[in-house]
């Protein structure tokens, strides 16, 4: 593994006090930034916890309420640029590293928003991201979170939204135009996730519709990464996290069980810079 | 072949219109939240500004309320989202501090049911943070 590879982890815990797990998953993949959604641990006792064994972790405080983030790095090589409770976006500026635009995001819950909701907040927060990435100069982006919505929605594949394709031979072109407006993409890896074709888990967040349409298993949690970022961005290396060294994160039924660890799976993936 | 001349018709010529045709006395959400705005400016001696951004979806038009920390690299935090359609009222509050009421139904019916919740929100506890935590970092 080069040692320019920076791993990161990102689980919405559903406010639960999942502290030992989240340390031993931080841990055993050797995670470099930790970002938590629905995290209400407090910072000081889930440090104490991340630094048991060796003193690694900062915590990286963000205006947003939507996250709670820590890194073995200094919190001043994250500079922020934009919050809301759903996004945070952060520049990573690595010492002689690439830097990158890291937005973490958090959307609203079918059980609150309607799909067209979902899809037109896409359009302002895909809007809000090109007016940074503008700032900043270049399109190193990384967007993760917990879109609550699957890769395959309008919000998500839409130009407009966040127009993330499956493939990176699309992906690579750099943008495509609707109407005569030019749409950057991004790179969707997480189409590849759904199924249990890798023996484990069928997606990140599993729900039991009872309706006619049911997909049972979603992947609302996803990474997401602009063109420049795909030679550097190894999809072999990101994976949804089912179990940890000490227990399964699935019940005997093979879904996220809620009693041991969150109703999400946790999500990883490394970045060369 | 000579063009033949249209004959008048009635109606032709005949204004419609009433006497008077006037703007409503009515001041729309973005123009109420502009203002809060330029005041943030003026309340922080110009360390921090408000921005008001209005997108078109088509059918609704979205104001987004930001506080700007021009010193921080134009650091942006989203302090709360609301939209209408056509008529300026009711406005649909979209995104809103976790500490400030909204109505069951999501709306603000009238100009001074926006105006009511708009001090509420920018006194919230919430936009108290947001403020204090940007103040404590600009420089100067």
């Amino acid at each position: 593994m080069p040692v320019s590879m920076v791993n990161f982890l990102f689980w919405n815990i559903n406010r639960r006090p999942l502290e030992s797990l989240v340390a031993e998953i931080a841990s055993s993949q050797r995670v470099d930034l930790l970002m938590l959604a629905e995290c209400d641990i407090h910072p000081t006792a889930l440090l104490d916890i991340l630094n048991a064994a060796r003193p690694m972790f900062r915590y990286i405080p963000v205006l947003s309420r939507g996250f709670e983030l820590f890194a073995t790095f200094s919190p001043d090589f994250l500079t922020p640029l934009y919050d809301s409770d759903k996004i945070t976006i952060q520049r990573l500026s690595l010492p002689a590293r690439l830097d990158v635009l890291l937005c973490i995001v958090h959307l609203p819950s079918k059980l609150r928003w309607s799909g067209e909701s979902q899809a037109l907040e896409c359009t302002r927060l895909a809007r809000i991201i090109r007016e940074v990435e503008a700032r900043v100069r270049h399109e190193r982006t990384v967007l993760v979170g917990d879109l609550n919505m699957n890769p395959f929605e309008a919000g998500v594949v839409g130009a407009a939204g966040f127009n993330a394709t499956m493939a990176r031979q699309v992906a690579s072109r750099g943008s495509r135009s609707v109407q005569g407006e030019r749409y950057p993409f991004f790179y969707n890896p997480m189409w590849g996730h759904f199924g249990d074709h890798r023996g484990n888990a069928g997606g990140s967040y599993y729900y039991d519709s009872g309706q006619h349409v049911n997909y049972y298993w979603n992947v609302f949690d996803q990474v997401l990464v602009r063109p420049e970022l795909i030679p550097r961005f190894p999809v072999e290396e990101l994976r949804i996290i089912a179990s940890t060294p000490s227990r399964t994160l699935l019940s005997q039924q093979g879904r996220p069980d809620g009693k041991v660890g969150s109703d999400h799976l946790p999500l990883v993936f490394k970045l060369d810079l | 072949m000579p063009e033949s001349r249209a004959e008048s018709q009635p109606g032709d010529n005949v204004d419609l219109w009433p006497e008077e045709i006037v703007a409503t006395d009515i001041t729309p959400p973005a123009a109420i939240m502009q203002m809060q705005a330029s005041l943030l400016s003026k309340r922080t001696n110009y360390k921090l500004r408000g921005a008001v951004e209005t997108t078109n979806t088509g059918r609704k038009l979205v104001h987004t309320f930001c506080i700007v920390a021009p010193s921080l690299e134009d650091y942006r935090y989203e302090l709360f989202t609301v939209s209408h359609g056509v008529m300026p009222y009711p406005v649909e509050v979209t995104i809103a501090p976790n500490d400030v009421k909204i109505p069951p139904s999501k709306e603000l019916k009238d100009e001074q049911g926006f105006l009511d919740w708009l001090r509420a929100v920018l006194s919230s506890g919430e936009t108290k943070r947001v403020v204090g935590a940007l103040l404590a970092q600009v420089k100067g």
